[in-house]
């Protein structure tokens, strides 16, 4: 056996241009399922594994897997909105502590970088994920925020720095002003989806919304550009008054909001009960209730969702398999046609002594040096797709 | 010594038949078989190779009847006993100087290729004068020295009958010579028994005895070129 490998070697070496080509060919057959095999495993594992560690989420009634992967992953926005009367009736049955998602709006780029979600929510929601910050602290007044580990390396923010948020609308001169908003924080690296966004209260939320408000003193203002006109206690001021809304310590306590705040909308709610039971008792409430919001089990809603790139990875295995078999042809045919090429230098070892059985052996030996390097290249190279793609992969999904 | 004794070969399918009455080459012997293109030279060394089976008679070689070896042991008495050159040299491209010597031990399932096979094979290609050439390409070698180096790869495993097919065949005059003389002296010195197929008559004085072709029954020689 060691002498076939070797004559096998240097066989291999002489033909190199052929032995390159043929384990290139077999290298890419193998990378395709291997790779897709490797990103959906690792795709099951991570939607998987978001999903189970979140027991329930309540929203507005319409897609399933809308509202599930916005409440797991912040992107796709739900199919309506919810409000934040619907977080208060679920902590008001005493069976699940509610958490508020408002997950609507992005931050303006930031150092060529695009912007990231803004998720308001309550501080339960970084015990209830087991965020952790690196620097600063959590946001504990209006108009604070913490930056999720890759928003804050991407967009370069630390503690101390402000972001504004995108304007709704571009268009809409008399609309709502981005919100500039002071990072108090930066999270330590949760290697899920909340370190690829800013989060912040939902009351701040809303003041991007225009459901909140502050008053700006023009008459103490001592930029002169800002006021066209003076007339005793009257003051005409320019639109240009307020390129942002900023909430500081001077302007905290004007900032009010308009309306009925059970109706003050979010997007999500999560719910945690606080047992099996609760559990089972809230999902009955909400089948059985309400007409308007739906109670979701993100499992469940994954489980359907993970039947539906079932169904693709079956249609990637059958192309697969083709794809592997009319290489087996091909190869079978390079052999053939190799063997055939060779026939004089088999003749040649026959006529010397050689058992057909070591010319077997030899010709076996290096078709399996070729799949073997042809193996471990697709194994690197799906490995090494998979380090690059993965993350790549899961932002086109959501 | 070898002997043969009523020997018949035909080719299946093919009017070619060989009849060998008598045939005893003593050890040692240098011995040239002449004849026509076709008569049945090559069937001949190929009968005494034990690549082909005589249809009846017997052949001795080293008082081991070949004839009633198996596959497996036939190969491997081949292997071990007998050594070949071919005309066109038969070298595998693909392996050097070296590993085209040792190639019998390469492709056997009995023998283990050891130091000693090295030392010998580094010594043959000294004798031939190809020791700076051990680790080259066979394609980067002249004709003369591939058939060198086929002949290093024929003696290594020191065989007791060396069989030739016209082994300067490819080769200019003077260069015949004197692989045919570098072939006799090595099958001398190892006292192996030398039957070499020639058609250049200017070569027979080199060898001990010459056997025309024709001194054997041969039928439909036209056909025999297999």
């Amino acid at each position: 056996m060691k002498n076939a490998v070797y004559l096998a070697i240097r066989s291999l070496r002489w033909h190199f241009g052929r032995a390159v080509t043929i384990i290139l060919c077999l290298a890419l057959t193998l990378w395709l399922p291997l790779t897709v095999r490797l990103l959906l495993q690792q795709f099951r594992q991570e939607i998987s594994a978001r999903a189970d560690s979140t027991p329930l989420v309540i929203g507005a009634k319409g897609s399933r897997i809308d509202l599930a992967l916005h409440a797991l992953y912040f992107e796709a926005l739900p199919p309506g909105t919810t409000t934040s009367g619907d977080a208060r009736e679920v902590q008001k049955t005493g069976l699940a502590t509610a958490i508020p998602i408002y997950a609507k709006y992005r931050t303006q780029s930031r150092e060529g970088q695009p912007g990231v979600p803004i998720v308001g929510t309550s501080p339960d929601y970084y015990r209830f994920r087991q965020l952790r910050i690196a620097s600063g602290r959590i946001p504990s007044v209006l108009g604070d925020c913490v930056a999720g580990y890759n928003a804050a390396k991407r967009l370069q923010l630390k503690p101390g720095d402000t972001i504004l948020s995108a304007p709704r609308n571009a268009f809409n001169l008399a609309g709502d002003y981005p919100l500039r908003m002071n990072v108090t924080g930066v999270l330590d690296a949760a290697h899920s989806p909340d370190d690829e966004v800013i989060f912040t209260d939902t009351k701040t939320v809303w003041i991007i919304d225009g459901i909140g408000h502050g008053h700006q003193d023009i008459s103490k203002s001592s930029d002169q550009d800002l006021v066209l006109n003076r007339d005793g206690g009257k003051v005409t001021a320019s639109a240009a008054v307020l390129p942002y809304t900023e909430i500081t310590p001077g302007n905290l306590d004007s900032f009010h909001f308009h309306g009925n705040p059970a109706k003050f909308p979010l997007t999500a709610v999560l719910a945690i009960p606080d047992s099996e039971k609760s559990r089972v008792l809230l999902i009955g409430r909400y089948s059985s209730e309400n007409p308007t919001a739906q109670c979701l089990k993100p499992p469940d809603v994954v489980a359907e969702l993970l039947s539906v790139v079932f169904r693709i990875e079956q249609l990637v295995w059958v192309s697969s398999a083709i794809a592997v078999l009319v290489t087996s042809l091909l190869l079978a045919l390079v052999m053939a046609l190799s063997i055939r090429l060779r026939a004089a230098e088999m003749q040649t070892m026959y006529r010397l002594g050689c058992s057909r059985r070591t010319i077997i052996m030899l010709l076996g030996a290096e078709l399996a040096l070729m799949l073997f390097a042809g193996s471990v290249i697709a194994v690197t190279t799906a490995w090494i797709s998979k380090q690059f793609i993965a993350e790549s992969l899961r932002q086109l999904l959501f | 010594m070898i002997e043969l004794s009523e020997i018949r070969f035909a080719y299946p399918a093919d009017s070619f038949d060989l009849h060998i009455p008598h045939l005893s080459i003593p050890s040692g012997q240098a011995v040239a078989v002449t004849g026509r293109s076709g008569c049945g030279k090559t069937t001949l060394l190929n009968l005494l190779a034990g690549i082909l089976l005589p249809s009846q008679g017997t052949l001795n070689i080293d008082e081991i009847c070949v004839s009633q070896l198996t596959d497996a042991q036939r190969r491997e008495f081949r292997l071990q006993k007998i050594g070949l050159v071919f005309q066109d040299f038969q070298l595998i491209d693909y392996l050097s100087v070296l590993d085209n010597v040792l190639l019998p031990c390469r492709i056997s399932s009995t023998i283990v290729l050891n130091s000693k096979h090295r030392d010998r094979a580094a010594e043959l290609l000294k004798r031939v004068g190809l020791s700076l050439h051990v680790t080259k390409s066979v394609t980067r070698l002249s004709q003369g020295e591939r058939q060198r180096v086929a002949i290093c790869r024929a003696l290594l495993l020191n065989p007791v009958l060396l069989l030739a097919d016209e082994p300067t065949g490819n080769l200019d005059p003077r260069l015949s010579n004197e692989i045919l003389q570098l072939l006799l002296s090595q099958a001398r010195e190892t006292g192996a028994t030398i039957v070499t197929v020639t058609h250049d008559h200017s070569l027979l004085p080199a060898f001990d005895r010459v056997i025309p072709f024709e001194t054997f029954r041969t039928s439909d020689h036209g056909k025999a070129a297999k």
